[in-house]
């Protein structure tokens, strides 16, 4: 296996991953204390709750191979529960949050059942369909639990979505500056959420999915289960995509389908793309990389959607493994690592029409 | 019998529809490998530009149609040459090639957008008129709208099988690198298919139109429906996704006066989730096709 | 205080009819905003305005008319020398296909980002008052359209906090009862004999259409009707027959839509006119925009529809939807829907005047003297009469409120008699333009 090819990068490579980790989460700690602007606040907060999605759903889709698009039916599962609990029971949001998460792993073990028995583009289509039906469900829920009329309230509450079911507490405790608490628990989440991700991807799951990439025929006569391996992915970093949605709610005191529709699908997938989908970091790069550029393109408002797109095809097109990967490759450039041929140079000539000098850059981009 | 009459005379249309928008993705698909989310956009475009042509150009409808799929094969050949030469040669051509068709789709929505507004505009390719069955009165454009349809998948169909590119765009479906070496060029059947399905595109969107209207996103909702039919039906098999489509269009229209409207589609997508862990490979697909 | 300002607006607009560079807008709140600024120009500080309006999404068709109207009202009002001699310049954010995560951070960035003094907007869906949070925070003056039921709750919970926060329109609620009684009016006149006393619903599926449906149904028994068939249908509904063949199996006296999309309601009058049932066809809203004509044809003659949310066929309405055509063109644009926002500038603008200016971000005090002139006044817009509720600071519907058409917003029943031309309004009186006629498809 990979492992035996280059022992000694794989050692060190657990290391840089947790000290990158607590540099990250040491400024992300401190950051507050620098801003005044509870807008930016309040983005940053949406920033770590993106990242934290995302950073699970490229364990899902980039180490497992499992192309699932219900990452965000996970979301809206937690999410959802969350507000339940918190308005028919007045649940405690914070473990409100908890019991999304672990209604999240039901719901991906179900999910799971379903999909991962299928291969690649139909696990893409079953996930995609099950995300439209419940986006349908819940946008066309109009069945009162309680009352009637004016004051019907459906379970889901429709296509307004849940609202007045309580948030963190924040707000009596720190006044205007409330959104500082929601941001450090999202910042929370996402710590959990990244460590978790260390913990697979360089971890004996991880070998066994690289196995499985590299060579499915000598992994399955080794012993590895591809179906029972993805199953346990798929639900652990249901988990954490749960929790995420439960700290969306409680953030913005509100959620509504729109956590399901196409255009935030779109928004998230950029993210991983433009990251670099199957490395580490690349969800959390790209994640900040999109909010900042959507961010600036707000100014130009009509034009905002039209850039985003662009950006999108720029990237996948030109950097097809992120930014992550084109830091990958130019750092290991530096430390001389790889050859010139399979290296940066390499990839831009093929992409530029040269032939092909030979296929092993290719193996190059499987292995991060 | 009224009832039954109405009812199937409805879901025949929509199946027809659905056909419709599922033709040129099933195509694609099957020759290329590449599930194109911008489809809906294709289709979106092909039916501003009949509706641009014949409003502000006053070019007759008879010539405006052929001009819109000229415009669709152009648009087509514009996203070979921008995006889809550059990456076919990639390992993970099967994914990306969604993500940078999602980014397309947000561009030429907005593009749209920006030219057009977002008024639902009538498109003007519309016939009027229609007969009697008893009581009920058929309309001819929903017969047009089926006649069309079958139309194309058969053209398609023949020329997948009957002519020298159809055999290239087969072989590469088959096989990339063993077409290669037989001396296909990939390159210039990946474009074809391209051409080809904006031209289908172009068709599909204007005969939509013609009941839904016009709108920047009228593409999305074909869309959706059109993965359901595709993957129903096996990817790549453009028969099948024919007969899929007309079969899920009545299945609906039946759920619809049955159970109500409200659950019909939530109830056929369960059917088909079902259908799809029984047959994981389609009513008509074989797993040959299938890449993994 | 609200019987001063008509009085002194009655004198202005005179002087105003007789030379004003806008032309002949006649609106009271204009007139207050021109005396209040007593001929000054507006060369002074621009004040900062938002509107968190859909530009993009499936939304888009209504935002780019509230961005045009809310352009309008902004260009109107600094040619009447602003408010107090500042001009208002607006910033639009786009909230894209809306909900919270969309409208939230856009309204924070224009308090944050450009420090707005108010932020006016049209509509903005499934928001579940999230943003009120973050108004009341800052105490910034906001006035949407959002037509939501749950404006009135807020208010209720805690009518000192949100008390900057003002709905323009009439809650949802109001459509339900009011069509029944609409109903009533119309039989009870002898212009309409229902064949039964059955009414079938479709209903849209969004809040707005199941509460309005609920509000039918609910009543329906204490006006005499029961409900045969409830159906709720998707956006992009374009094919009838399922329904349609329901609706023949049983037939009713009323079908009633609460389904807006104009080109969806457009495909059912195409199927339904072919193969009619001797019903009245009612639809919220969506025949309003020119779409539904345009693609119905023949076929959309004689349905009826109501929406408040539309500006009225008289002298203001007329000359306001001329402007509007003027400066955007005829070709794709609906000036009924950009009426919505255009009343709240000149709301907004002519209260801020009153209160002695605009209060930025933070400025509780001044914001809530705004809100306080607001509040008590009345204004006559292109809408007609806008009154707030005292309690719930949302719009006061006419007739389904009160009785007396000066003090509330007219809900307008509308009826398509000529496809070719805009509808006309039959009630209520005094606004009606032409009275009922029996659709074409109907006996009896």
């Amino acid at each position: 296996m990979t492992v035996q090819t280059r022992p000694t990068h794989r050692r060190s490579a657990a290391s840089p991953d947790y000290l990158i980790l607590i540099a990250l989460l040491a400024v992300g700690i401190v950051l507050p204390y620098f801003m005044d602007s509870r807008y930016a606040m309040s983005q940053l907060t949406l920033f770590l709750i993106w990242a934290t999605v995302v950073s699970q759903w490229n364990i899902v889709m980039g180490f497992a191979g499992i192309f699932s698009l219900a990452q965000l039916v996970l979301f809206a599962v937690g999410g959802y529960t969350a507000a339940i609990l918190g308005k028919y029971f007045g649940t405690d949001m914070f473990l409100g949050t908890l019991l999304g998460g672990a209604a999240a792993v039901c719901a991906s073990l179900l999910i799971g059942f379903a999909c991962l028995r299928l291969r690649g583009i139909y696990v893409a289509l079953l996930t995609f369909a099950i995300a439209q039906a419940a986006f349908l469900l819940i946008n066309s829920d109009t069945n009162c639990i309680i009352g009637s009329g004016q004051t019907c309230q459906t379970l889901t509450g429709g296509p307004r979505g849940l609202s007045q079911f309580g948030d963190y507490g924040f707000r009596q405790l720190l006044g205007r500056n409330y959104i500082v608490g929601n941001y450090y628990v999202a910042l929370t989440a996402l710590a959990l959420a990244v460590t978790f991700s260390i913990v697979i991807v360089r971890g004996p799951l991880g070998f066994a999915f690289k196995a499985l990439r590299d060579n499915e025929t000598v992994a399955v006569c080794s012993g590895i289960n591809r179906y029972k391996y993805q199953l346990l992915v798929f639900a652990f970093s249901a988990f954490f995509t749960g929790i995420a949605g439960g700290v969306y709610a409680a953030h913005f005191k509100v959620i509504g389908p729109s956590v399901l529709g196409f255009p935030l699908l779109a928004f998230l997938v950029s993210m991983l793309v433009v990251g670099g989908l199957g490395r580490l970091w690349g969800p959390v790069v790209g994640a900040a990389l999109l909010m900042l550029v959507d961010e600036q393109l707000k100014e130009f408002t009509e034009y905002r959607n039209l850039g985003l797109g662009a950006i999108i095809i720029f990237f996948i097109v030109l950097l097809p493994d992120g930014v992550a990967g084109m830091i990958e490759r130019v750092s290991k450039k530096f430390r001389g690592q790889l050859g010139e041929k399979q290296g940066h140079w390499g990839r831009w000539r093929t992409r530029l029409g040269m032939p092909m000098g030979n296929k092993l850059h290719k193996q190059s981009s499987a292995n991060s | 019998m009224e009832t039954a009459v109405l009812v199937i005379l409805g879901g025949l249309t929509l199946g027809g529809m659905y056909a419709l928008s599922a033709i040129g993705l099933s195509l694609i698909w099957g020759a290329l490998g590449m599930l194109n989310m911008a489809h809906g956009a294709l289709l979106a475009i092909g039916s501003y530009a009949c509706f641009a042509i014949f409003t502000y150009l006053g070019i007759s409808l008879i010539f405006a149609v052929p001009l819109a799929m000229i415009a669709g094969g152009i648009v087509g050949l514009a996203i070979y040459v921008v995006i889809v030469r550059h990456m076919f040669r990639h390992p993970s051509f099967e994914t990306n090639i969604i993500i940078a068709t999602i980014g397309l789709a947000i561009v030429s929505e907005n593009l749209i957008l920006r030219f057009f507004g977002a008024y639902p505009y009538k498109q003007p390719l519309s016939i009027q008129g229609g007969f009697r069955i008893g009581e009920i009165f058929v309309p001819y454009q929903n017969l047009i709208i089926l006649a069309c349809s079958s139309v194309l998948v058969a053209i398609v169909g023949v020329l997948l099988q009957n002519t020298r590119m159809g055999r290239a765009i087969r072989a590469t479906a088959m096989n990339k690198d063993a077409a290669l070496l037989m001396g296909v060029p990939i390159g210039r059947v990946y474009a074809q298919v391209m051409v080809f399905s904006g031209c289908l595109a172009a068709v599909s969107g204007i005969m939509l139109s013609t009941i839904t209207t016009l709108s920047p996103t009228m593409g999305d909702s074909p869309m959706i429906k059109a993965f359901i039919i595709v993957a129903v039906a096996g990817l790549g098999n453009v028969y099948g996704a024919f007969y899929v489509a007309i079969g899920l269009g009545v299945l609906e229209a039946v759920f619809q006066y049955g159970i109500g409207v409200r659950f019909a589609f939530p109830a056929l997508l369960l059917l088909v989730i079902v259908s799809l862990i029984w047959r994981p490979y389609g009513f008509f697909g074989s797993k040959t096709v299938v890449r993994n | 205080m609200s019987s001063s300002i008509e009085r002194d607006s009655k004198v202005s607009r005179r002087k105003f009819l007789a030379g004003s560079a806008v032309g002949v807008t006649g609106l009271t709140a204009a007139g207050v905003l021109a005396s209040a600024n007593a001929g000054k120009a507006a060369d002074g500080e621009p004040i900062p305005i938002g509107a968190a309006v859909p530009l993009t999404g499936w939304a888009a068709a209504d935002g780019i008319e509230y961005k045009r109207g809310l352009q309008l009202a902004a260009e109107e009002v600094n040619a009447l020398g602003g408010i107090l001699g500042r001009p208002i310049e607006f910033h639009f954010e786009d909230t894209k296909v809306m909900g919270p995560d969309n409208v939230v951070p856009a309204m924070q960035r224009l308090i944050d980002r450009h420090n707005v003094h108010a932020i006016i907007n049209g509509y903005n869906g499934s928001t579940g008052t999230a943003e009120y949070d973050l108004i009341a925070d800052d105490g910034v003056i906001y006035i949407h359209a959002n037509t939501d039921v749950q404006h009135h709750n807020a208010l209720e919970r805690d009518p000192e906090r949100y008390q900057t926060i003002f709905m323009s329109d009439p809650a949802e609620v109001w459509y339900g009862e009011g069509l029944l009684s609409f109903l009533k009016n119309l039989t009870e006149s002898g212009q309409f004999k229902p064949e039964n006393r059955k009414i079938s619903l479709i209903l849209g599926s969004d809040t707005y259409g199941a509460v309005i449906g609920s509000g039918i149904s609910d009543n329906a028994a204490k006006y005499g009707w029961e409900i045969n068939l409830t159906e709720t249908v998707s956006y992009g509904t374009s094919e009838w027959g399922p329904i349609v063949s329901k609706l023949r199996s049983d037939p009713p006296g009323v079908v009633a839509f609460t389904h807006w999309v104009p080109q969806d309601l457009a495909q059912f009058m195409l199927q339904f006119a072919p193969n009619p049932t001797n019903s009245l066809v009612y639809m919220q809203y969506g025949p309003s925009i020119a779409a539904f004509r345009e693609i119905a044809e023949t076929a959309s003659e004689g349905v009826i529809y109501s929406s408040v949310a539309q500006s009225l066929q008289d002298e203001m309405g007329l000359a306001f939807m001329e402007r509007y055509r003027g400066k955007y063109g005829s070709e794709g644009t609906s000036p009924l829907n950009g009426a919505i926002p255009y009343d709240s500038v000149f709301m907004y603008a002519s209260s801020a005047a009153i209160a002695g200016g605009t209060g930025e971000p933070g400025e509780i005090e001044q914001n809530r003297k705004i809100a306080d002139v607001l509040r008590r006044s009345i204004y006559r817009g292109v809408m007609g009469t806008t009154r707030f509720f005292q309690n719930w600071q949302a719009g006061v519907p006419y007739p389904d409120a009160t009785d007396d058409p000066s003090l509330g917003m007219p809900h307008q029943y509308s009826q398509i008699q000529d496809w070719k031309r805009d509808a006309v309004i039959i009630a209520p009186s005094p606004y009606e333009t032409a009275p009922f006629e029996m659709p074409p498809w109907m006996t009896g």
